[in-house]
């Protein structure tokens, strides 16, 4: 009887809360913190230039098989970066290839609307990579 | 003739504009318990929501069957004896209470001759149960209004209102109060107005379909809900007198849905009751109990005072 009155009056005490749900295109919603998005490529402050030197932790670290990478010899016989691909249509966001990067080179956005017309449109590029640094602050969707 | 019309109007006007309101509120109020928002495809906060439940039973092709046009027709006529408002009766009787009651009792022998009808062995096992359930659940209610009876000494809902006008009944029939809210949540549950009910509709409809018919047996479920509140109101808590300077009418109003919300969000507080012998143990172990004590207690009452005139 104790619990019927305690919940009786939680449930009225909820009529004057603000319901947790919300109307998903109409009203604008903060991303909890900590949540994975698309990867993103960071930058050299300095030069402006991507950190990643293409060893290839990530890739044998995806669980997917999502990642490409290509090099080519650089300056001084040293293997630079040369192209990477990234396919969304198979990334499960796990967030490894953050984890085992030991340049910092890749990070997570709080990006989740993934929604394209084409699946081609889901394999990234280099400089797509590089664009979705737009999308790193928690709260760009309510902007 | 003129006035006769009218007041039919007046009647079903309210009736309607009350199944609408509580359609939406039902729909809105048990989400908003549950912290959700509830139903809002329309605009205007899903005010659309009860007409578009409307038109989604009227979608769908179903024949109607004796029973279902018997149960339309009382579930409006049940109201013309039960006066909401000292104008506002369509029949005058002397006894309306006794008949108000028959009338009920009418009705909730009409949804059980139409659930029993089903070819389905799971509704119609289940439906059947369920208002003979009710019928049990009405046996303390009985009590509960002979006890008003006594104190009050008619049979007219309308003096019954009219004596209250100093003190209301619940201030003499405290009990009886509890036991006609509970039976009346517990009929509320059965119904499974609040929910789809997987007694009554959530596997009926797949299986059966909505169709007019439908509707109709749930306007009549409405109709059972509101007969028993209406009852409480008048029986217990002085119906449509004046509160201060209010209005009687509107007071009758507010009372409705102050009752209305209370049902709903005991509903909410308390489980589904699936389980038949724990009902059953509720109406004769508490309830019926109670009632008949309460009944007991009014009839040494009414000795003491009318017969030997010591109160």
């Amino acid at each position: 009887m104790r619990r019927v009155i305690k919940d009786f009056f939680a449930g009225f005490g909820n009529l004057f809360r603000k319901p947790r749900n919300a109307v998903y295109p109409k009203e604008k919603i903060i991303i909890p913190e900590g949540s994975r998005g698309i990867p993103k490529f960071r930058l050299d402050l300095d030069s402006l230039e991507i950190i990643c030197n293409g060893c290839g932790d990530c890739r044998k670290a995806c669980p997917e098989n999502c990642i490409e990478i290509k090099k080519t010899a650089g300056e001084g016989g040293r293997e630079v970066l040369d192209e990477f691909y990234l396919d969304l249509s198979k990334c499960i966001f796990c967030g490894n290839c953050v984890e085992v990067c030991s340049l910092d080179a890749i990070e997570m956005t709080y990006r989740h609307q993934l929604a394209e017309t084409g699946k081609k449109s889901f394999r990234l590029e280099k400089l797509d990579l590089i664009k979705q640094s737009d999308y790193s602050l928690r709260d760009f969707w309510t902007k | 003739m003129i006035i006769l019309f009218r007041n039919v109007v007046y009647l079903y006007l309210i009736l309607i504009v009350n199944i609408y309101m509580c359609s939406y509120f039902l729909n809105k109020l048990s989400s908003r318990v549950e912290l959700k928002r509830g139903f809002s495809a329309s605009r205007a906060k899903g005010l659309g929501y009860p007409v578009l439940k409307l038109f989604r039973y009227l979608s769908k092709d179903d024949r109607l069957n004796i029973w279902e046009i018997l149960i339309f027709f009382f579930s409006f006529f049940i109201w013309t004896i039960i006066p909401f408002s000292p104008t506002l009766i369509i029949i005058r009787f002397e006894n309306d209470l006794v008949i108000a009651i028959l009338f009920y009792m009418i009705l909730l022998f009409l949804i059980l001759m139409n659930a029993s009808r089903s070819r389905y062995g799971f509704i119609f096992k289940n439906a059947t149960k369920n208002i003979l359930m009710i019928y049990n659940f009405f046996i303390p209610v009985i009590f509960c209004i002979s006890g008003i009876v006594l104190i009050n000494r008619t049979l007219t809902l309308k003096e019954i209102v009219g004596f209250q006008y100093q003190y209301w009944n619940i201030i003499y029939q405290p009990l009886g109060f509890i036991v006609m809210f509970a039976s009346a949540l517990l009929l509320m549950k059965l119904f499974n107005i609040t929910k789809k009910s997987t007694l009554f509709l959530g596997q009926n409809i797949e299986k059966e379909g909505y169709g007019f018919g439908r509707l109709m047996v749930r306007i009549s479920y409405y109709s059972t809900l509101f007969f028993i509140i209406v009852m409480i109101i008048i029986l217990y808590l002085a119906g449509w007198q004046n509160l201060f300077f209010i209005n009687g009418n509107i007071i009758f109003g507010i009372k409705f849905y102050i009752i209305f919300l209370i049902l709903v969000l005991l509903d909410k507080a308390t489980p589904q009751l699936n389980d038949y012998s724990y009902l059953l143990s509720i109406n004769w172990k508490f309830l019926i109990p109670v009632a008949a004590v309460n009944f007991l207690l009014t009839i040494v009452f009414f000795i003491l005072r009318n017969i030997y005139g010591i109160i």
